[in-house]
């Protein structure tokens, strides 16, 4: 099973270049797709889900064009979109039925596929009640229960965890690795904790282009030599949080403890270097405005490798 | 006032919307360029202006002779035209007797010399003919004016006997007194037919009702859909500030648009016809003789545009209350239509002079009619006090406005309770499914009020989920819960099937006028086919009625052979005449139909006698039809653009699009649900309708030629009124689908279901309801399909084709965008 993206550029109507030559390979496996927000993330998930159209380039589901065959690709699809809305007037039982009478269920399985998802996602007490009654964590579950209820072989989950507290976005996150087996996870956040351990590959997208894909290990690996830990005192500390990209500040006993992505040169001061986490890597990726550009960056990790 | 050129912006900035207002002034403009186009045109503005000039240069009297022999003149060239050299002798001769001091031969001589073009001649003609007309009534207005005052005088001395303090007797002083103040007011001719073609504005009073609920939506609903309401109500400036920047906002919106829509008409018709003398008195023009103001045309022109702003405003005020107010558009709508629609009926039906003409004329119709503020004098009857009436209309509009934007700023700003109120709808609906509501239940609990009761939901909640619409893998039946469910068309149609009963009334009895009664009771007797003794029935009738008939025939022979005395003869012909005037009326009706189902009969055999009264009801009371018409639109475009458009508003499209089903299969199902929601309520609103007709037909043999009925000898098709009765239901039906997939696609085209709704009111209800106001637009928008009787009378076949076709392409059209889209 494989879903490959050949050269996707997408432009939208006012001139928005929101993918610019995309090009990616899935297997089975969780993706975490990372990026800030306008990275086109949600652009790239309405391209695989069909709901779009590239302006260049081809999605291939199993060598095929994935608009050629459409229905028999989208029989094997599991979509849950960036939240917007939902139907509020629902009762969440009735939006899984309606969405089960959407993806050609058959009555039997439905029955049981849906009790098991909302058993699943902790709905089966307020499966009965409106949506519109629902909180924010809910109804995320609810999307998801309804993207996995056919059972795709293609999951593609457009930030999942927005606006949901740790406890549910740790639920989430275990849900999300429990179902990966046997399909390929396409997960869309600017939140790396939710992908940093369950993913296979994570795929760092920025303005349109795809920066990185790799393993997670992969990429903290490449960080080596680049994260820094230094103590400042109160005072210092917004002049060092302008000068330099910091990834995390904690308190210790001298003052502030930052925590800081940087080339060792660009770092002028005492410090340690210390193990990144992936939290480091996408701080460094994504906050080019600050020093040298993108390309020098990257650059310099080649060097690192070499 | 920042926040007010916020709010212009968006406007500009929504195609949907500025395109709408501009479509409306084009469609309008249009409109009414074709229609005073028909009306005048005759008009060769440059001559009429010339014979004005010339008449202005002679005094009164002068006009009037010379505007006399003119048109005596255009007379006698007109029979010439016609009838040629015969006219020479009777109708020339006659000219020149009575206008002995003009040359004749030398000015027909010079007329043929430039060549003898009939209808230039035509043309011309109908100038002066205009021209003494408004001569005529010039000199008539003083009269006019004397008469009131006459009138006055004698009415006082009559009811010197009655009630003195009556109102009758008060508003016939009040009309003297005010009446008596325009005495002296001159009538000019020299006014340009402008003047009506700005007056007349019904088409662009249908639109406007529409551009303002189109306003009001995009000020103060589309923000309320997105539910950005809770975001703006905390800002710093959310509550009042904005409220009133927006009311203030739409106003200002409101009257640009007026201002555009009924501007451009004006500008219109003093294009066409020039601005005229914009200082002659109104009453110069002889619509507005009864106006009892001292203005010129000049300052009507400017009150007029000063009271439809006005109007305008009225109704503005109105729908910001209901956008803010309601939750649901579906209320804004469904109120403001039975509003206007009410407020309509009152307007048309009262009389007058009845006790309750207070709501005829106190009416917001009546603010908006901006004409008839003009055009009459009236007193309202309060509590037997005359109150004139434009006086009370300003007031009246005054008082509206101030309340309803009063109450749209308190709605505004204090939401929460007042939501609570406005869910009327809403609870009603699920409280008549469920019994109990959700929320109540909840309450219930917590006041601990009854385990019993909260057991026997949760099993009602269970029952209702095992349900199969609401559990089951069927997508059609899933979209038919959208729709009547969700979306609360059961209630919809419940409700009209309550308006639908009550409106089906059958046929009046009318057998109260004697003539009717007599042609009934012919009818009666020569009902059914057309035969031999039908036709000497009728001859021996005749005979009676020319008193030729055997009996008669023998009396007179009796007289003149002095068997029968002379007295006995008048006693037996005065018996006979008060027969003959009794019969005479109902006898020639019948007669003439005989002639038309003479001429049927070349058609086919069918044709006979039918009582055509009663077969108008079937294919003439344009009027109950239109109402249906009216109900059914109203009733299906907030159903269909709902079903169409709920995946929108909730933005959930993405992903119903992404799912196996959801693109042909689901929009096929939705289409099926549509169908049958159209066909239900047609079913609903015209078969209690016909039902009742069909009861009541007596004298209506309903296998005869239609063609052979009054009303509709032009028909050309050999079909009885039975078959015609069944391709009129037909065609109906069948426009009421295709208007539903119509109003589909325009839905899927737009967007949300609000967007949808207004988009079709505008395409669909508009027309309907100006084509019940008495504009005929039948030829180019839906009416005609829906009135399939109006072809019955006119006998243009053709327009069916014309119909079929774009019927046809539209539908094609409509599935193919729903079908079609983006696959
Ligand atoms: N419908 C649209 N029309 C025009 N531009 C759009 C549209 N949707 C998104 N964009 C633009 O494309 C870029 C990528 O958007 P999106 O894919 O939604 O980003 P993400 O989901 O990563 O936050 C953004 O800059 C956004 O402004
Ligand atoms: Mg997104």
């Amino acid at each position: 099973m494989e879903l490959e993206l050949e050269h996707i550029t997408h432009i939208y109507k006012k001139g928005k270049k929101a993918l610019d030559d995309v090009s990616l390979r899935l297997t089975p496996g969780v993706y975490g797709l990372l990026g800030p927000n306008g990275a086109g993330k949600s652009t790239l998930m309405n391209i695989i889900t069909t709901n779009l159209i590239p302006t260049s380039g081809e999605a291939l589901f199993q060598g095929r064009s994935i608009l050629a065959d459409n229905r028999a690709y989208r029989s094997r699809l599991g979509y849950m979109p960036q939240q917007q809305g939902m139907y509020n007037q629902m009762t969440g039982r009735h939006f899984l039925w309606y969405m089960a009478a959407l993806k050609k269920i058959p009555r039997q399985e439905a029955k049981k596929r849906i009790e098991y998802m909302l058993e699943l996602v902790s709905l089966k007490e307020t499966a009965n009640q409106r949506i519109g009654s629902y909180s924010g964590g809910m109804k995320q579950r609810l999307l998801i229960a309804q993207a996995v209820l056919n059972d795709p072989e293609i999951l593609i989950l457009d930030e999942p965890t927005a606006g949901l507290d740790p406890k549910e976005r740790i639920r989430i996150r275990n849900f999300v690795s429990e179902i990966s087996q046997n399909r390929i996870v396409l997960l869309a956040t600017h939140v790396v904790s939710d992908v940093e351990c369950i993913a296979k590959e994570i795929i760092l997208l920025k303005q349109g282009t795809v920066i990185r894909q790799k393993t997670p290990a992969e990429l903290i690996c490449e960080m080596d030599g680049l994260v820094w830990e230094f103590c400042v005192s109160a005072e210092e500390l917004a002049d060092v949080q302008k000068q330099y990209r910091v990834s995390n500040l904690s308190i210790c006993p001298e003052g502030i403890l930052v925590r800081a992505v940087g080339k060792r040169e660009e770092i002028r001061r005492r410090k340690r270097p210390v193990r990144a986490g992936l939290e480091d890597v996408y701080l460094y990726y994504m906050e080019a405005d600050l020093g040298d550009s993108l390309e020098n960056r990257i650059q310099s990790i080649s060097d690192a490798e070499v | 006032m920042k926040h007010v050129y916020y709010e212009w912006m968006k406007f500009i900035h929504n195609r949907l919307a500025v395109a709408l207002v501009l479509g409306c002034i084009c469609v309008n403009l249009f409109y009414q360029w074709n229609a005073a186009q028909k009306s005048n045109a005759w008009l060769d503005q440059a001559f009429f202006d010339a014979q004005v000039d010339q008449i202005l240069e002679m005094s009164q009297e002068d006009a009037g002779i010379w505007l006399d022999r003119e048109c005596a003149w255009y007379r006698f060239l007109s029979q010439l035209g016609t009838f040629g050299e015969a006219a020479l002798e009777g109708s020339f001769m006659q000219l020149k007797m009575e206008y002995p001091e003009v040359d004749w031969n030398l000015r027909l001589q010079e007329r043929m010399e430039d060549g003898f073009d009939f209808s230039v001649l035509m043309r011309e003609a109908s100038h002066f003919y205009e021209l003494q007309k408004r001569q005529a009534y010039a000199l008539s207005y003083p009269v006019f004016l004397q008469t009131i005052q006459k009138q006055a005088d004698s009415m006082l001395g009559i009811s010197l006997f009655s009630d003195n303090e009556g109102f009758s007797q008060k508003n016939i002083l009040r009309t003297a007194a005010v009446y008596e103040t325009l005495e002296g007011q001159e009538c000019r001719i020299d006014y340009s037919m402008a003047v009506s073609v700005w007056s007349d504005s019904q088409l662009a009073d249908g639109l406007v009702l529409i551009l303002i609920l189109i306003i009001g939506w995009q000020i103060f609903w589309q923000e309320k859909e997105n539910g950005l309401y809770p975001l703006l109500r905390c800002t710093e400036n959310g509550k009042l500030p904005l409220a009133v920047s927006k009311v203030i906002a739409a106003m200002i919106l409101l009257t640009v648009t007026t201002l555009l829509l009924y501007g451009s008409q004006i500008l219109l018709g003093i294009g066409m016809y020039g601005t005229g003398n914009l200082e002659a008195p109104l009453v110069s023009v002889s619509e507005f003789r009864n106006c009892p103001y001292r203005i010129c045309i000049g300052t009507y022109l400017l009150l007029f545009l000063l009271v439809k702003v006005t109007g305008v405003f009225v109704f503005g005020s109105l729908v910001m209350l209901l956008y803010t107010g309601c939750r649901r558009f579906g209320t804004v709508i469904a109120v403001y239509f039975v509003m206007i629609g009410l407020e309509f009926m009152a307007y048309r039906q009262i009389d007058s002079l009845s006790s309750i003409n207070g709501l005829k004329f106190i009416n917001l119709i009546a603010v908006l009619d901006a004409k008839s503020w003009f055009t009459a004098y009236r007193n309202i009857n309060i509590f037997s006090e005359p109150l004139t009436v434009v006086p009370a209309k300003l007031v009246f509009s005054v008082c509206v406005w101030i309340v309803c934007t009063g109450l749209t700023l308190w709605c505004f700003c204090v939401p929460e309770r007042k939501q609570e109120k406005l869910r009327l709808f809403k609870t009603l609906s699920s409280s008549v499914e469920s019994g109990i509501d959700e929320a109540e239940i909840h309450s219930w609990n917590s006041h601990r009020k009854s385990e019993w009761i909260r057991r026997r939901w949760n099993n009602f909640g269970e029952i209702r989920y095992k349900l199969p619409w609401a559990n089951g893998t069927s997508l059609i039946c899933h979209e038919g819960y959208n729709l009547y469910r969700l979306g609360g068309m059961w209630l919809m149609l419940l409700l009209v099937l309550g308006v639908s009963m009550t409106m089906a009334e059958g046929i009046p009895d009318y057998s109260g006028s004697r003539d009717v009664q007599v042609y009934q009771k012919y009818i009666l007797q020569i009902q059914g086919i057309y035969t031999e003794e039908t036709e000497q029935f009728l001859r021996s009738e005749e005979l009676v009625m020319r008193l030729e008939d055997p009996e008669a025939v023998q009396m007179k022979q009796e007289l003149a052979a002095g068997s029968v005395t002379q007295d006995d003869y008048d006693q037996w012909m005065e018996k006979r005449e008060v027969q003959i005037r009794l019969r005479e009326v109902g006898f020639q009706r019948v007669l003439e139909q005989e002639r038309l189902v003479q001429a049927a009969r070349l058609l086919g055999s069918d044709a006979g006698f039918a009582d055509a009264d009663q077969v108008s009801c079937l294919f003439q009371n344009d009027n109950e039809q239109i109402q249906h018409v009216l109900l059914f639109l109203i009733a299906v475009i907030p159903g269909i653009t709902w079903l169409f458009g709920m995946e929108q508003t909730c933005g959930m499209k993405p992903l119903i699009v992404s799912t196996v089903s959801g693109r042909i299969p689901l929009r096929l199902r939705k289409l099926i649900q549509v169908i049958g929601y159209a066909t239900l309520l047609y079913l609903i609103l015209f078969v209690p309708y016909y039902w009742e007709i069909w009861n009541d037909l007596e004298r209506v043999p309903a296998d005869l030629l239609l063609a052979g009925v009054k009303g509709y000898e032009n028909f050309p098709l050999p079909i009885s009124i039975c078959q015609a009765f069944w391709i009129m239901a037909a065609i109906q039906y069948l426009t009421g689908v295709s208007c539903s997939l119509y109003i589909a696609a325009v839905t899927g085209k737009v967007g949300t279901p609000a967007q949808g709704c207004l988009v079709n009111f505008l395409l669909l209800v508009v027309p309907c309801f100006l084509f019940w106001t008495g504009l005929n637009l039948s030829e180019w928008t839906c009416v005609g399909g829906f009135l399939p009787s109006l072809v019955y009378r006119s006998g243009e076949v053709l327009y069916y084709w014309k119909y079929l076709c774009i019927g046809i392409l539209l539908d094609a059209w409509a599935v193919y965008r729903i079908l079609g889209q983006d696959d």
